[in-house]
């Protein structure tokens, strides 16, 4: 758990400024919404945040520390994909234990670790399970023990419920609300859905109120 | 319409003039078929010198082929070079590819005429661009995001890479590899220029025995054009199988 400082970042692909001067800061183990339509950028603030992706200008923290030119491996930060991206050749579990794997914890402590949150998001019974026979609200659910099994210090969820239908949406809504507040984890989510955003986080954030440049220098898109 | 001139050869080496007869098949590896007549190549050594140049050409072709498919992924718009590049022995016959070889490793110090991988390298050449299509398309189709998440999950770029990667390659490899054998068996083109005596394939040794005069040997040809056939409709199956399984499946690729 740890503070995240996103100071002063832009983005330009080719002819266009995706984010410019886009600033937030979320205190530990605080859970944000940051909202805005799609194209707006969003989820290249995430990218960039996670260091999929380096900015144009600016700064990323984490902690006391300035990540922006560290490696998305070691920065501690675990991010859940609109598409999920689990690994479509290994079981549920396999998903899950990925993370303590990369950290070197041993096979024991790894399937221990990945049992535990299998059973808090409800899916003990699918262990064994490939991924691609899971269910949408399943695959996420696995899709969130994966990032947080992995102990990061940020989690980032881009559009975590977007595809689902309404009941299951809402459901989720709730549960990954929960799982996140026991988890205790610094964490920021992107959506278009407001109602989503009031459920999950403690704040919102409006993407536009990112922009910390002057007026003068305001974006020619995105 | 494949079947029949592949039926054609099973009868062929199970008829002598005196009727249908299993000599042919029994004599296989004799080199003296009866007092004074002699094969002049030994079948057994083709059998042998096929597999074993088929072993190292696919060998070749697998590791060039599965390099240069990475090397074109990663080069993205760049790679186009490198696919073109290896795509040329596909445009050439491979009778210029033998020639080529041949009259490229002539010359002091590199007279590497009777080197034993020069089959092996010249059927890698025609095999490469299988190898390297069946790999690219595969490749292509990981999502980069997989990678990504992989390293939001504390994996580094070569951890990310054996975890998302990697297990997608075995199968193209696998069917590449299948590809090369069967490619390498039955070339002929290459190798008409390239073996040298003692070194003949079993195609060399099938149109050394048929253009002999008499039955008996171009029977023996037969036996031979016949085992081929085998081996590499064996090949074939294997890679439709390898094909037609579904790339996610838990197993091929761990």
């Amino acid at each position: 758990m740890s503070r995240l400082e996103v100071c002063d970042v832009t983005v330009i692909f080719g002819e266009t400024t995706v984010l410019h001067h886009a600033s937030i800061s979320l205190a530990s183990g605080e859970i944000v919404a940051l909202v805005g339509p799609s194209g707006s950028g969003k989820s290249t603030l995430l990218r960039v945040i996670a260091g999929i992706l380096p900015p144009d200008r600016g700064q990323v923290r984490i902690g006391d520390l300035d990540v922006t030119a560290t490696p998305t491996h070691r920065r501690g930060v675990g991010m859940v994909f609109q598409d999920n991206q689990l690994f479509p050749h290994m079981t549920t579990i396999e998903n899950v234990m990925f993370g303590p794997k990369m950290s070197g914890r041993s096979k024991a402590e790894r399937s221990e670790q990945a049992t535990r949150w299998l059973h808090r998001v409800g899916l003990d019974a699918f262990a064994d399970r490939s991924v691609t026979d899971l269910s949408g609200g399943e695959a996420k659910r696995v899709a969130l023990a994966r990032t947080l099994a992995a102990e990061p210090a940020v989690v980032l969820l881009d559009e975590p419920l977007t595809g689902l239908d309404r009941e299951l949406h809402d459901r989720l809504a709730v549960d990954l609300a929960g799982l996140l507040r026991s988890a205790n984890v610094t964490t920021l989510l992107v959506t278009h859905d407001a109602d989503e955003a009031a459920t999950i986080a403690d704040r919102t954030v409006a993407l536009a109120d990112l922009d910390s440049a002057p007026e003068d220098t305001a974006p020619t898109a995105g | 319409m494949a079947i029949v001139p592949l039926t054609a050869l099973v009868l062929r080496s199970f008829s002598t003039p005196t009727g249908w007869s299993t000599s042919a098949w029994t004599n296989l590896g004799r080199t003296e078929i009866r007092p004074g007549l002699r094969v002049g190549v030994d079948p057994i050594e083709a059998i042998s010198n096929s597999l074993t140049t088929a072993a190292w050409a696919t060998s070749f072709a697998v590791v060039v082929g599965g390099v240069a498919s990475l090397a074109i992924v990663a080069a993205q718009r760049h790679g186009r070079l490198i696919d073109g590049g290896l795509m040329l022995p596909l445009a050439t016959s491979a009778v210029t590819i033998g020639l080529g070889m041949l009259i490229t490793f002539d010359t002091a110090p590199f007279d590497w005429r009777a080197s034993w991988w020069l089959v092996p390298v010249g059927h890698a050449l025609v095999a490469v661009p299988f190898v390297v299509r069946t790999c690219v398309g595969v490749l292509r189709s990981v999502d980069p995001a997989m990678t990504a998440a992989a390293a939001t999950l504390g994996a580094s770029p070569i951890a990310a890479w054996r975890a998302t990667v990697v297990p997608y390659l075995w199968r193209p490899l696998g069917v590449g590899a299948a590809l090369a054998a069967a490619i390498s068996l039955g070339e002929f083109g290459a190798t008409s220029f390239l073996s040298r005596s003692g070194g003949e394939t079993l195609p060399i040794a099938i149109e050394q025995l048929l253009g002999r005069t008499g039955t008996t040997l171009q029977a023996q040809g037969y036996v031979l054009a016949t085992l081929l056939t085998v081996t590499t409709v064996v090949l074939v199956v294997l890679v439709e199988r390898l094909q037609g399984a579904d790339p996610t499946s838990r197993g091929l690729g761990r």
